[in-house]
C-alpha cells in the first residue's frame, strides 16, 4: 500500500520529465489526503515503520514541497549543463527518503531513510560540474554528511546497547534511569539530527552549501529534509523522551537561543540572497526549537504549522531568487534594487515572502510565530519567548533591508524581468499558501491538532507552576 | 442589516479597496484615483453613521459581530466598539478620505501608494474596532508595514541631508546615524524598529495575560469579566502592555522614531500616522490595561503621569527649535499627546472623556497641519522654513486654512480641541494640579512655535533687495485649487469646528464607556463619576 | 442667587444672541462678496449701524433699578460638566455693548476712505472682532466667556499684524498674542477651579449636575479663602494681561504703536480686562478682594504714577496714548480695588469714560496719522493753524481723559478718588497726584504740538512723499461726525450722569453688598 503511494513515474526525458513528476506528486497528494481524510493508519515492519496521522502530514509536507521545487525547476534545469533527467530522478528519490523519514519510527529505519535522503542530496548539491563552488559545496556537504552518518549509528548503537530496543516507543518504556551511555546515545542522535535541520552549533554547513548548490537544489534542501528531520526528532523527543522533558528542556532552550541571536545577527552582515536566506533559515530553525523545547503537544502543533507557514515562504523566496537569477545572472542583493519598477510582481511576492518570514501579519509567519511562543508561553520559557521576541525585531531589519532595496532603490537597469508561466504559478500557490495560512488558519490548525493526537499523553509543565520561577526557562 | 455589517464593512472596504487596485494598472490614473476615493467614501460615511447610531443609553459594546477563527488558541475574530473606540474609527476613516484626496496628484507609482495607505487605514481601524486581543495585536503589527514602504518610497529626505555632498559620507550618517539630516529610508527604517520592538513587548504582555488567565482565549471582555491576576503578575504585564503601547503613542523617551517618521513621510501618510496611529498606543493601553488589568492600572498609572510632562515640554521645546515644518508639527504632536496621556492618567470621568476626545481633535487639526505642509512643500519643494516666507499671497486659502489649523492645534475656543483640552485640565487639576499647569503653559509655547511657522511660511518676507522678490520666487506656486484640494481641507475644518461647537453626542457616547470602566478601576467606591 | 429675566418678558426675540452673532453673519456675508471694495465697506457700515441700533433699542428696554440679570438665553451646551450658552446683562455689562457698538460704528466710519490692502480682510477681521467683544460681555457662563475671551486674539492678532502701521508691526502682534494667552491660559486653570469647588459642594449636597461654570451658579456656593486666594490669582493674570495692568503692561505700547487705529480702539478703549475684575473677580471672590485690597491699590496707584512719567517722556502720540492708558487703567483698578459703592461705581463709569476719550484720541491719533502725522509730533509744532478744529477736539477729548471738570472724566475720576479715600488717605492723595501728572503730560505733549512755534515745515512720510506742512487740510465732515459725536458723549456724561448711574446702580450694589456684606452706601443721586 505505501509503496504504491511512493512509485512515482520518473525518468522520461528532457523537459516533460519535469512536468510529469509534477503530475506524478500531485497524484501522491491526492492518494495522501485521501489516507488523511479516510483515517488510513498501519504500521509496517513490526512497528519500525508507521503510517500515523502525523507521517502522512509530514508525507503531504514533503509532496507539497517537491512540486513546489519541481515547478521550479524547469527552467533552471534547461541551464544545466548535463543530466537533466537525472535531476528530477534524483530529487524524487530525495523526496522519497523524505517521506520515509516520515514514517520511520526505529532507529534503524532513522538511519536508512535519513541516509537515504542524504545521498540524493550528495550529488543534487554539486550538480554543476563546472562550477567550483557548486562542487565545494558538494565536498562539504558530502563530508560532513559522511560524518553525521557516523555519529548517528554510534548514536544508535549507544542507545541500543543500553535498552535493547530499536522502536522508538519501546525504547521509552525501557528507560529507567537514564545511563550515561543513553543520554550519550541520545545527545548524538541529537546532533545528527540537527546536523539535518541545521542548528547552531551544527549549522556550519548550511550557508556555503546554499550558497554553491543550484538554487532549486538549495530551495530543497532547505525544506523537505528539515520537516522529515522535524518529524524524527518529535518522535524522538515527544514520544521516546517525554518523561525526561525537564532534563532536555534546558538543551533545546540553548541551541534555540543561539540558532535565533546568530542567524540573524549573521544575516544582517550578508550581501548574498540565497546566503542570507540560509542564515534566516537558521534562525526559523531556531524558532521551530522552541516549540520542540516547549514540550507539549501545542509545541508539537505550532512546529507542524510553523513548517507550513516556513515552506511558502522560503520556497517562494528561492522561487524568486531563481526567477530573478535567470535574467540579471545575480543573487546579490545589491542586484535587487529596483526590483519593483522591472518586476511588480516579483517584487511584490518577495516583499510577502520575506515578511511572512519576518512575522508581519497577516501572513503565515506571522500566526506560526505566534503560535510558537503561545505554546512556549504556555510551558512557561517566558526567557526563551522574550529572546524569541527580540530575534523577531532584529530579522526585520535585514528582511527590510531587501524590501528596501527592492522598492525605494532605483534600479541600475531597468529593463523588465521576465518570468515563465510555470514559475509564476509555482509562485503564486507559494503566495496563495502564504496568505490563505496566514489569514484563515483554522483548517490547518485544527489539521495539526489532529495530526498529534499522539501527544495529548504528555503532561507539559504548567503555567500556574512555571511562573513561581520569575523569568525561570 | 446596515448595523449587522456595519463594522466588518468600514473596516474591510478600504482592504478590498486596495485588493481592486492590484489588478489595475497605474496607466488608468482616474480608475486608481476612484477605486480608492470611493472604498475609503463608503468607510468615511458609515463611520458618521457609527457615531450616531451608537446607542450611549446602553453603552458598552455595541454592533458586535463574532466569528470562530480557531477554537484552539481561543481565538475569534471579534469586532465591537464601545464609545471610546467611536471617535477614533471615525477619526480614521476622515483621514483616510481626506488623505486619499490629499495624495491625489502623486505621480510615481500611484496604485501602490494608494493600497499602502488603504491598508495602512484598514489596520487603524481594526486595532479600533477589534475585541479580540490576538487581531487587537494582528492589526496593530499589519500598521507597521505600509508605513515602512509610504515613508521609503514616497517619502522625502531633510534638507541638511540633500545638502550633504559627500554620498558615502551621506549614505552612512543618513542612514545610521543622523538625526535631522536623517533620509526617508533610515526614518522609514527607525519607525518601523521602534514600532516593531514596542510592538513585541506588549506582545509579551497579552501573551503572558493569555496565558497566565488560563481562559485559554484572546477575547477582551471575556478576559476583562474573568481574568485575575496576582499583584505582581499584574503588575509586569501591565508594565509590558504599557511601555509597548506608549511606544507608539509616543511617549517620551520612545518618542524619537515619530517626528523623524513624520519629517520624512508624504502627507497623507503623516496625516494617518499622527492623526490614527500614534492613538493605537492610547487606544490599545486603554483597551488592554485599563479593561484587563484595572488595579495595575489605578497603581501604575501615575507613571504616565510623571512621563507625560516630559513629553509636553520636550515636544514643546523641540518643536520651536526646529526649522523643518514637519519637524515642528512632527514634535508639537509628540508634545500634546503628552495631554492625552495626563488625560489617561487622572483617571476621572472627565478627564479621560475628555483625552479620547482630545485624540479625535488631534486628529483632525495634525491632519490639517500635515496637509497644509504637505501642500507647501509640493509647490515649493522645500520644508525648510527660513527658505519660505511669503507665501500668504500665493495662496490665501491655504493660509487661510492653515490659520484655522494652528487655532485647532493650539485649542482655541470654538474648535473641538479646546473641549478635549478643557476637560482634560478640568479632570486632572484635582489630582495631578503641577502637570496641569505645566500643560496649560505649555499650550502657549504651542502657539508660539505654530504662529512662528505661521509667519515664516505664510507672511515673513526678506528683506527687499530686489523687487518683488517674493513674486519672482514663487512664480509657479499655486494655491490650493478645485474640489480634490480643497474638498479634504474644508472636511477636517468642518469637523474640528462642528465638533467643537456641538460635542454632545461625541461626549456622551464616549462617556458611556467611560463611566463603567472607570467604575471597575476605582472599584465602584470612589469613582468620581458622574450620573 | 441673583434673579434672572429671560428675554421672552422683554424682548420678542434673543437680542443678545443677535448682537453677539450679528457681526459674524456679516463677515460672512463680507466673505462671499466680490472684492469690491465700495460695497464692502458700505456692508461694514450697515451692519455696524445695524448693531448699533439694536443696542439703542436694548438700552431703551433695558431695566433700571435692578441688579437682576436681563435678556438672559439658556440651553445646554455641554451638560456632562456643566457647560451651558448662557448669556444675560445686568447694569455693569449694558453699558459696555452700547460703548462697542457705538466705537464699532466709529471705526467702520473712520476706516471708510482710508487706503488699506485686502479691505475685505481688514473689514472681516473688525466685524468678527467685535462678535467676540460681544461674547465676552454677555456671557454668563465662564467657560462661554473663556471661549470669546479666546477668539478675540485672532482677529486682533491678523489686525495687528497685518494691517498694523509700525515697523513693529510682527512682534508686536506675535507678543500681544503671547501675553494675554499666557495670562488666560491661567486664567482658564483658575476657572477650572471654581468648578471643581462647585462639584465639591455640590457632591456633598447631592446637587445634580455636579459641574457648573454657570456664574449666577457659581455665586451661590460657598469657597474657602486660600482657594479663593488662588483662583483670584490665576483669574488676576488673565484680566491683567488682557488690561494690561502695570506691570503686565510691556505689549501694550507695541500693540497700540504699531497696529491700526481700529485695534488701538478697541483694545485701549473698551476696557475688557477690568470689565473682568468687575463682573467675575469681585463677585466671586470677595473674601480674596478684600484681602488683597492693598496690594491692589498699591499695584493700581504704581501704575498710575508710572504710567503719567512714562507718558510724559513720550514724544510718539501713539506711545504716549498707551502708556496715558496704563496710568489711566490705575484710576480703574484703584477704584474697584477700594470695594466701596463709590470706587466701583467710579471704575465702572471711568471704564465707560475712558472708552470715549482714549479711543476718541486715538481716533485724533488716526486722523493725524491719515495727513501723514505719524511717530513724533512735538518737532512740528503751531498745527493748530491748520487744522483748527482737529485741534480743538483734541482739546477737549484729551482734557476729559484726565478728568478735567465739566467733562465725563471728571465725574468719574472724583467717585474714585472718593471711593479711595474712603479705604485710606493716602490712596487718594497719591491718586491726586496721578491727576496732576495727567494733565502735565497731556497739556505739554499738546502744547508742543499744536500751539508752539512752528519749526518743521516739511511733512516727511512713507504713505504720501514730502510735502509742506501748509497743505495740510481740517477735518472732513465724516471725521466731525466721529469728533463730534465723541465730545456730545463726553459732555454729557460730564454734566447729566444721571441716566448712566441709573443704569448701573443696583448692579452696582448688589457687588458692594456682596463684598461688604455689613456696609451699605446710599446710592448718589
Amino acid at each position: 500500500m505505501l509503496l504504491a503511494v511512493d512509485a512515482i513515474p520518473s525518468r522520461v526525458s528532457k523537459k516533460i520529465i519535469g512536468h510529469l513528476s509534477i503530475v506524478g506528486l500531485c497524484a501522491t497528494l491526492v492518494t495522501l489526503i485521501w489516507f488523511y481524510v479516510n483515517e488510513k493508519t498501519g504500521s509496517l515492519f513490526n512497528g519500525m515503520y508507521v503510517l500515523d496521522t502525523m507521517a502522512i502530514y509530514f508525507k503531504i509536507f514533503v509532496v507539497v514541497s517537491t512540486i513546489l521545487v519541481a515547478s521550479m525547476s524547469i527552467d533552471s534545469i534547461e541551464r544545466f549543463p548535463a543530466f537533466k533527467g537525472e535531476y528530477y530522478f534524483l530529487v524524487l528519490m530525495s523526496a522519497l527518503g523524505a517521506m520515509l523519514m516520515a514514517s520511520a519510527n526505529d532507529l534503524v529505519s532513522i538511519f536508512v531513510t535519513l541516509e537515504f535522503t542524504t545521498f540524493g542530496f550528495y550529488i543534487l548539491v554539486a550538480y554543476l560540474r563546472e562550477d567550483s563552488k557548486s562542487n565545494e559545496a558538494g565536498l562539504k556537504f558530502f563530508i560532513l554528511g559522511a560524518f553525521t552518518a557516523g555519529i548517528l549509528a554510534f548514536g544508535i548503537s549507544l542507545i541500543y546497547g543500553a535498552t535493547g530496543k530499536l522502536i522508538l516507543t519501546d525504547i521509552a518504556q525501557e528507560i529507567g534511569e537514564p545511563s550515561a551511555a543513553l543520554i550519550a546515545g541520545f545527545l548524538l542522535l541529537f546532533a545528527a539530527l540537527g546536523f539535518k535541520i541545521g542548528a547552531v552549533p551544527l549549522h556550519t554547513w548550511i550557508p556555503d552549501v546554499y550558497h554553491g548548490a543550484p538554487t532549486p537544489v538549495t530551495a530543497f534542501l532547505s525544506v523537505a529534509p528539515k520537516g522529515a528531520a522535524l518529524a524524527i526528532l518529535l518522535r524522538i523527543f515527544f514520544v521516546t523522551l517525554s518523561g525526561f522533558s525537564a532534563e532536555w528542556v534546558w538543551l533545546l532552550v540553548l541551541v534555540a537561543i543561539i540558532s535565533m541571536t546568530y542567524g540573524n545577527i549573521v544575516a544582517i552582515a550578508q550581501r548574498n540572497m540565497k546566503r542570507l536566506l540560509a542564515y534566516s533559515g537558521i534562525a526559523q530553525i531556531g524558532n521551530v526549537v522552541i516549540g520542540l523545547a516547549a514540550a507539549n503537544k501545542m509545541g508539537g502543533e505550532s512546529i507542524m504549522f510553523y513548517l507550513w507557514a516556513y515552506l511558502f515562504a522560503n520556497l517562494g523566496a528561492f522561487a524568486v531568487v531563481i526567477s530573478v537569477a535567470h535574467v540579471i545572472n545575480s543573487e546579490e542583493i545589491e542586484d535587487y534594487n529596483g526590483l519593483n519598477r522591472r518586476s511588480p510582481f516579483l517584487a511584490f511576492a518577495m516583499l510577502l515572502f520575506l515578511l511572512s518570514l519576518a512575522g508581519v501579519p497577516p501572513l503565515a509567519g506571522f500566526i506560526a510565530k505566534l503560535y510558537i511562543f503561545v505554546a512556549a508561553m504556555k510551558a512557561g520559557l517566558i526567557a526563551l519567548v522574550i529572546v524569541g521576541l527580540i530575534n523577531v525585531v532584529i530579522s526585520m531589519y535585514y528582511y527590510l533591508i531587501v524590501v528596501k532595496k527592492m522598492y525605494i532603490n532605483e534600479p541600475s537597469d531597468p529593463s523588465p524581468v521576465t518570468i515563465s508561466p510555470i514559475m509564476t504559478v509555482g509562485i503564486s500557490v507559494a503566495i496563495a499558501g502564504t496568505l490563505i495560512l496566514g489569514i484563515y488558519p483554522k483548517p490547518f490548525i485544527a489539521w495539526t491538532v489532529d495530526a498529534t493526537q499522539m501527544f495529548n499523553h504528555i503532561n507539559f509543565i504548567t503555567m500556574t507552576q512555571s511562573l513561581t520561577l520569575p523569568f525561570g526557562g | 442589516m446596515i448595523d449587522t455589517w456595519l463594522l466588518p464593512l468600514i473596516l474591510f472596504a478600504p482592504v478590498f479597496g486596495a485588493v481592486a487596485l492590484l489588478f489595475v494598472s497605474n496607466q488608468q490614473r482616474f480608475l486608481v484615483q476612484m477605486i480608492a476615493a470611493g472604498s475609503s467614501f463608503i468607510s468615511f460615511i458609515l463611520s458618521f453613521y457609527l457615531l450616531y447610531a451608537y446607542d450611549h443609553t446602553i453603552g458598552g459594546y455595541q454592533f458586535v459581530q463574532r466569528f470562530e477563527w480557531s477554537e484552539n488558541l481561543g481565538i475569534a475574530f471579534s469586532l465591537g466598539v464601545d464609545g471610546i473606540a467611536v471617535p477614533l474609527v471615525l477619526a480614521s476613516s476622515i483621514l483616510l478620505f481626506t488623505g486619499t484626496f490629499i495624495s491625489w496628484h502623486i505621480k510615481d507609482r500611484l496604485k501602490e501608494f494608494y493600497i499602502s495607505l488603504l491598508i495602512l487605514a484598514a489596520a487603524t481601524i481594526g486595532v479600533y474596532v477589534s475585541l479580540d486581543l490576538f487581531f487587537l495585536y494582528f492589526f496593530y503589527e499589519l500598521s507597521v508595514l505600509p508605513m515602512y514602504l509610504l515613508l521609503g518610497m514616497w517619502g522625502s529626505h531633510t534638507k541638511s541631508y540633500n545638502e550633504m555632498k559627500d554620498t558615502k559620507k551621506r549614505d552612512f550618517v543618513g542612514f545610521i546615524l543622523n538625526f535631522t539630516s536623517n533620509s526617508k529610508e533610515y526614518a522609514a527604517m527607525k519607525l518601523v524598529l521602534f514600532l516593531s520592538a514596542g510592538a513585541v513587548v506588549a506582545l509579551l504582555g497579552i501573551l503572558l495575560i493569555y496565558v497566565g488567565s488560563g481562559l485559554n482565549t484572546f477575547d477582551i471582555p471575556t478576559l476583562a469579566k474573568h481574568s485575575e491576576f496576582s499583584g505582581t503578575m499584574a503588575t509586569i504585564i501591565w508594565l509590558l502592555i504599557f511601555f509597548g503601547f506608549a511606544s507608539i503613542a509616543p511617549l517620551w523617551p520612545l518618542h524619537s522614531w515619530s517626528p523623524v517618521g513624520h519629517a520624512a513621510a508624504p502627507a497623507a501618510t503623516s496625516m494617518l500616522h499622527a492623526g490614527v496611529l500614534m492613538k493605537l498606543g492610547h487606544f490599545s493601553i486603554i483597551r488592554v490595561g485599563y479593561e484587563i488589568l484595572p488595579e495595575a492600572t489605578r497603581d501604575l498609572m501615575p507613571i504616565a503621569a510623571v512621563l507625560c510632562v516630559f513629553s509636553i515640554i520636550y515636544g514643546g521645546w523641540v518643536a520651536y527649535s526646529q526649522n523643518d515644518t514637519k519637524y515642528v508639527i512632527g514634535y508639537s504632536s509628540s508634545s500634546h499627546m503628552g495631554y492625552v496621556f495626563l488625560g489617561m492618567a487622572a483617571l476621572t470621568y472627565v478627564s479621560l472623556t475628555g483625552a479620547v476626545l482630545y485624540m479625535f481633535a488631534h486628529a483632525m487639526a495634525t491632519g490639517l497641519l500635515f496637509a497644509l505642509a504637505g501642500w507647501v512643500y509640493d509647490q515649493t519643494h522645500t520644508r525648510d522654513i527660513p527658505s519660505l516666507g511669503g507665501l500668504s499671497k500665493k495662496m490665501p486659502f491655504a493660509t487661510g486654512c492653515f490659520v484655522v489649523a494652528v487655532a485647532a492645534s493650539f485649542g482655541l475656543p470654538g474648535t473641538v480641541s479646546f473641549i478635549g483640552e478643557l476637560m482634560i485640565l478640568l479632570g486632572s487639576w484635582n489630582k495631578y494640579p503641577v502637570q496641569t499647569i505645566i500643560a496649560v503653559l505649555a499650550i502657549v509655547v504651542t502657539l508660539a512655535y505654530l504662529l512662528r511657522m505661521l509667519r515664516g511660511v505664510f507672511f515673513w518676507e526678506p528683506g527687499k533687495t530686489i523687487p518683488h522678490e517674493t513674486e519672482l520666487k514663487w512664480a509657479h506656486v499655486q494655491d490650493t485649487n478645485g474640489f480634490v484640494n480643497r474638498m479634504p481641507l474644508l472636511v477636517m475644518i468642518a469637523c474640528t469646528i462642528y465638533f467643537g461647537i456641538f460635542p454632545g453626542q461625541f461626549i456622551d457616547v464616549i462617556g458611556s464607556s467611560v463611566e463603567p470602566l472607570l467604575a471597575k478601576i476605582h472599584g465602584g467606591t470612589e469613582s468620581g463619576v458622574l450620573p | 442667587m441673583l434673579e434672572e429675566i429671560f428675554f421672552p418678558t422683554q424682548i420678542g426675540f434673543p437680542i443678545l444672541s443677535v448682537l453677539v452673532f450679528l457681526p459674524l453673519l456679516g463677515a460672512m456675508l463680507v466673505w462671499m462678496m466680490k472684492s469690491d471694495e465700495l460695497l464692502i465697506r458700505i456692508a461694514g457700515i450697515a451692519i455696524t449701524s445695524m448693531e448699533f441700533l439694536l443696542t439703542v433699542w436694548l438700552l431703551f428696554t433695558f431695566k433700571t433699578h435692578t441688579a437682576a440679570m436681563q435678556f438672559v438665553e439658556q440651553i445646554d451646551w455641554i451638560p456632562a460638566i456643566g457647560i451651558s450658552y448662557h448669556l444675560g446683562i445686568d447694569g455693569i455689562s449694558v453699558l459696555f455693548i452700547g460703548v462697542t457698538a457705538f466705537l464699532s460704528l466709529l471705526t467702520m466710519l473712520f476706516s471708510w476712505d482710508l487706503s488699506i490692502e485686502k479691505v475685505k480682510g481688514y473689514v472681516m477681521a473688525l466685524l468678527a472682532l467685535q462678535t467676540t467683544v460681544m461674547g465676552i460681555l454677555v456671557s454668563l457662563d465662564l467657560v462661554l466667556f473663556f471661549v470669546f475671551w479666546e477668539l478675540m486674539l485672532i482677529p486682533s492678532y491678523f489686525l495687528i499684524k497685518l494691517w498694523g502701521t509700525g515697523k513693529l508691526k510682527e512682534h508686536a502682534a506675535l507678543q500681544y498674542v503671547l501675553y494675554t494667552l499666557t495670562g488666560s491660559m491661567l486664567m482658564l486653570i483658575g476657572i477650572i477651579i471654581l468648578d471643581l469647588n462647585y462639584q465639591e459642594v455640590a457632591l456633598a449636597q447631592n446637587i445634580q449636575p455636579a459641574h457648573s461654570f454657570d456664574f449666577l451658579a457659581l455665586l451661590t456656593v460657598p469657597m474657602s479663602e486660600e482657594k479663593q486666594l488662588l483662583v483670584f490669582l490665576l483669574l488676576f493674570f488673565g484680566f491683567a494681561a488682557k488690561a494690561p495692568i502695570f506691570p503686565f503692561h510691556t505689549w501694550l505700547a507695541n500693540a497700540l504703536a504699531s497696529g491700526p487705529i481700529a485695534v488701538s480702539v478697541a483694545l485701549a478703549g473698551i476696557k475688557l480686562g477690568t470689565y473682568g475684575f468687575l463682573r467675575f473677580s469681585i463677585p466671586l471672590l470677595p473674601d480674596a478682594s478684600r484681602t488683597l485690597l492693598v496690594p491692589l491699590s498699591i499695584l493700581a496707584l504704581m501704575g498710575i504714577i508710572y504710567g503719567a512719567f512714562v507718558a510724559l517722556a513720550q514724544s510718539d502720540l501713539r506711545r504716549l496714548l498707551a502708556f496715558s492708558s496704563i496710568s489711566h487703567l490705575g484710576f480703574v483698578i484703584l477704584g474697584l480695588f477700594a470695594l466701596n459703592f463709590h470706587g466701583l461705581q467710579g471704575g465702572l463709569l471711568q471704564m465707560i469714560n475712558l472708552a470715549f476719550t482714549t479711543a476718541g484720541l486715538f481716533f485724533i491719533a488716526g486722523f493725524l496719522y491719515s495727513r501723514g502725522l505719524q511717530g513724533d509730533l512735538t518737532h512740528y509744532g503751531g498745527l493748530v493753524t491748520h487744522m483748527p478744529a482737529l485741534a480743538g477736539f483734541f482739546l477737549v477729548i484729551g482734557l476729559a481723559s484726565v478728568g478735567f471738570p465739566g467733562t465725563n472724566g471728571f465725574v468719574g475720576e472724583f467717585l474714585i478718588l472718593l471711593g479711595a479715600f474712603k479705604v485710606h488717605w493716602a490712596f487718594g492723595s497719591i491718586g491726586v497726584l496721578g491727576v496732576i501728572l495727567g494733565l502735565a503730560y497731556i497739556m505739554w505733549y499738546y502744547e508742543r504740538a499744536m500751539l508752539a512755534p512752528p519749526q518743521e515745515t516739511v511733512i516727511k512720510d512713507d504713505l504720501t512723499g514730502e510735502r509742506p506742512v501748509s497743505t495740510l487740510r481740517d477735518l472732513n465732515p465724516r471725521e466731525w461726525v466721529i469728533a463730534l459725536s465723541l465730545t456730545v458723549m463726553i459732555f454729557w456724561i460730564g454734566l447729566y450722569p444721571t441716566p448712566f448711574f441709573e443704569i448701573m446702580d443696583a448692579s452696582i450694589q448688589a457687588v458692594a453688598d456682596r463684598v461688604n456684606p455689613s456696609t451699605r452706601f446710599a446710592a448718589l443721586p
